[in-house]
């Protein structure tokens, strides 16, 4: 019995905790330009994140060693230290979106200036980072972000057309025929922010750091393996609501989403106070959990390069520059907010490059996912590493074509 | 894994040649009047964005901090609309007269979602709800309309 | 930039390691296996800079695991002087294996003292810093 409720606590966490504030503005700006062509993406990042996870959560298992100090160990210190520049950056990036996220998030609630808010949040993050238990965060965090369901709820309670909904899902291809010559371009631009969206790097630090915090041993992976399986294509599932809800409201009446306010109203019209309420909440503890994780990332990514001692299980006085990173990319991520840039932009923007960074993540977990120094006998399988290769190629296309499509599409104008 | 001076040169080099190239046919497609268009349909968006935030607070489904919010992030991003419309460098006269009737339309745009705020707020004085919502949505049709217009003009 | 050789005998077991793959940028792990450095260069005996090493000549020996400034230096070139270099003898070593482990305790060493002076300055005077989490 108590292993059930485990593993239900563990599925709900990762539903829970799989939107953050990148998947809630990309969805909903891609669901009210595009309907649900982009469906697509969605399904081809879940299946990513889950392959992705997986192997580094298993190789954290099996090695004992986290994303980091793999990469060091294995590429060497030229490779690693550009790897480690480029990740630390965007996931400070993130970091600073999402501390703006919850910033938005509670002026929705408030009514209060969200620049009112950043430090508030700000401080909450390191307060919880510095004081509350791994599992707890997780645990709490995770089932709050499970009220985003309400999408999906008001998604039914919209009583939307459910044959247009599905042809735009399964007629990818579909841009409307009075479209710039430029649409194209910019399909594909959302596209690549959408992927890096649901792919985020910073999971993948967090996951296997994660793993080497709660000590996870060669029988946890078989929990974890549930937990990623099942949370994380229902986490989809909620990003494809969020999209359909700004599908059915939004698009018909040509609102381009560009602020948070706009991707809850569609929850609004479609269950009233009540859904806002729930969305609130959701929308709150989904962008505080993930900041919670990037400002971890971001102590895990310099301390693991760096030889540190690291990690929450320890006091912090046994972690001393551990901790004082992560107060400093705080600091340095609510400065980028004091100087009054939209968190939204930030988002955007992170969100792409996510998708840029993502090669420089994935090629070392893959490398080493198949290396019996590390991993004895529980290298990658054939089928694993099958997908592995096939994402490997998806991955560098995605992080190629990003940087051209954002030139020409202005990105994403 | 070391690779010779030479072809790493070479590489930064088409490196920055393609950003190069690309950088030219970044299309602000349409030039000035592509410009304005776009800005025309974003303010058509953040008055229809209004115009729903209204009706769904006067039929009770949204509270008043959501209401206040969305209309604030519209209006703020109006204003910066016109300030890059009124910035924006034209070359002709044909694009002189399309950048100042974008303006003005954006002007009523404005003012019309202001007029929101205030039906929201109940400022002594505001207009109604409905003569509102009427307002911001034909300013919003007029921008739509304008928007078609131009396009039809690149 | 010193020169080093391939392949370095142990003395106490008889196992041959590429020093290369099994000792650079691995994590140095004191006896409680608390995190103490990477290891970024090797500091080798006796070897003359950029002279070959004649033949028959008795081979160096492995006497310290270096690291700080040397990160640089092994990338761009170069050596850092002597009194800059973090230094963890290479008697303390105890094992070798994914990570180096040492036989002595991390805070007895001199290449922590930025860890330990942050700990002391710092973190420790925040609330909480000494509070076990678990």
């Amino acid at each position: 019995m108590k292993k059930l409720l485990g593993l239900a606590l563990g599925v709900l966490t990762a539903i829970g905790g799989f939107l953050d504030i990148g998947d809630l503005v990309t969805n909903a700006v891609v669901g009210s330009r595009f309907g649900l062509t982009l469906g697509w993406v969605v399904i081809v990042g879940v299946v990513g994140i889950c392959l992705f996870a997986q192997m580094s959560g298993r190789v954290a298992a099996v090695s004992g060693r986290a994303t980091f100090e793999i990469i060091r160990e294995r590429l060497g210190p030229r490779a690693g230290i550009a790897n480690l520049a480029a990740s630390f950056l965007i996931n400070l990036m993130t970091l600073t979106a999402e501390v703006g996220g919850v910033a938005l998030a509670l002026q929705l609630a408030s009514s209060i200036e969200p620049w009112l808010w950043m430090p508030v949040a700000a401080f909450a993050v390191w307060l919880v980072v510095w004081r509350v238990k791994f599992s707890i965060m997780e645990n709490v965090t995770g089932l709050l972000g499970l009220t985003l369901i309400v999408f999906a709820v008001s998604l039914f309670l919209l009583k939307p057309d459910w044959m247009q909904l599905a042809t735009q899902f399964l007629q990818p291809a579909t841009v409307p025929a009075d479209a710039a010559p430029q649409a194209s371009s910019t399909y594909w631009y959302y596209a690549i922010a959408l992927f890096g969206a649901a792919m985020t790097p910073y999971e993948v630090f967090f996951f296997s750091s994660g793993a080497v915090e709660e000590k996870w041993s060669i029988k946890d992976l078989g929990q974890s393996r549930l937990n990623v399986l099942i949370g994380f294509p229902l986490g989809g599932i909620l990003s494809l609501a969020i999209a359909g809800c700004a599908a059915v409201v939004l698009l018909p009446r040509q609102i381009d989403v560009t602020a948070l306010s706009q991707v809850v109203l569609p929850v609004a019209e479609a269950g009233g106070k009540l859904a806002l309420a729930f969305v609130l909440v959701g929308i709150v503890a989904a962008t505080f959990g993930a900041a919670l994780e990037t400002t971890l990332s971001s102590g895990y990514t310099l301390a693991q390069f760096f030889g540190w001692s690291w990690g929450k299980f320890r006091k912090p006085a046994q972690a001393a520059r551990f901790h004082i990173a992560m107060i400093v990319c705080l600091l340095i991520g609510l400065g980028v907010l004091a100087t009054g840039v939209d968190p939204v932009a930030v988002t955007e923007f992170s969100v792409v490059f996510s998708a840029i960074a993502l090669p420089l993540t994935y090629l070392p977990i893959l490398l080493v996912a198949n290396d019996p120094q590390y991993m004895g006998r529980y290298v990658n399988g054939r089928v694993t590493n099958a997908f592995g290769m096939l994402y490997l190629v998806i991955i560098l296309v995605a992080s190629l074509a990003a940087i051209p499509l954002m030139i020409i599409t202005g990105a994403g104008a | 894994m070391d690779i010779p001076r030479a072809r790493r040169a070479t590489s930064l080099a088409v490196a920055v040649l393609a950003c190069g190239l690309l950088a030219g046919c970044v299309t602000t497609a349409g030039g000035a009047l592509g410009d304005l268009t776009r800005s025309s349909r974003s303010a058509a968006s953040d008055l229809q964005s209004i115009s729903l935030a209204l009706a769904l607070f006067s039929d009770d489904r949204s509270t008043k901090a959501v209401t206040g919010t969305a209309i604030e992030d519209s209006l703020a991003d109006l204003v910066t609309l016109q300030q890059s419309v009124a910035t924006l460098t034209v070359d002709d006269a044909r694009e002189r007269t399309a950048r100042s009737r974008t303006l003005s339309l954006l002007d009523d745009a404005l003012e019309a979602g202001i007029s929101v705020k205030e039906a929201v707020n109940e400022v002594g004085g505001a207009p109604s709800v409905i003569t509102a919502h009427h307002r911001a949505e034909g300013a919003a049709d007029r921008l739509w309309a304008w928007s078609t217009r131009l396009e039809k003009l690149w | 930039m010193m020169r080093r050789t391939k392949q370095q005998r142990m003395p106490t077991r008889r196992r041959l390691i590429d020093a290369s793959l099994s000792l650079l940028d691995r994590q140095v792990l004191d006896i409680d296996d608390v995190p103490v450095q990477v290891v970024t260069d090797i500091e080798l005996s006796e070897v003359a800079l950029d002279h070959p090493i004649p033949v028959g000549s008795p081979a160096p020996t492995v006497t310290a695991l270096l690291s700080g400034p040397v990160l640089a230096t092994r990338i761009f070139g170069g050596r850092p002087p002597t009194h800059r270099l973090h230094r963890i003898d290479w008697a303390h070593v105890a094992e070798i294996g994914i990570a180096l482990s040492l036989s002595v305790r991390g805070s007895s060493l001199d290449v922590t003292w930025v860890e330990r002076w942050l700990s002391g300055h710092v973190v420790g005077r925040i609330p909480g810093g000494h509070d076990d989490p678990e």
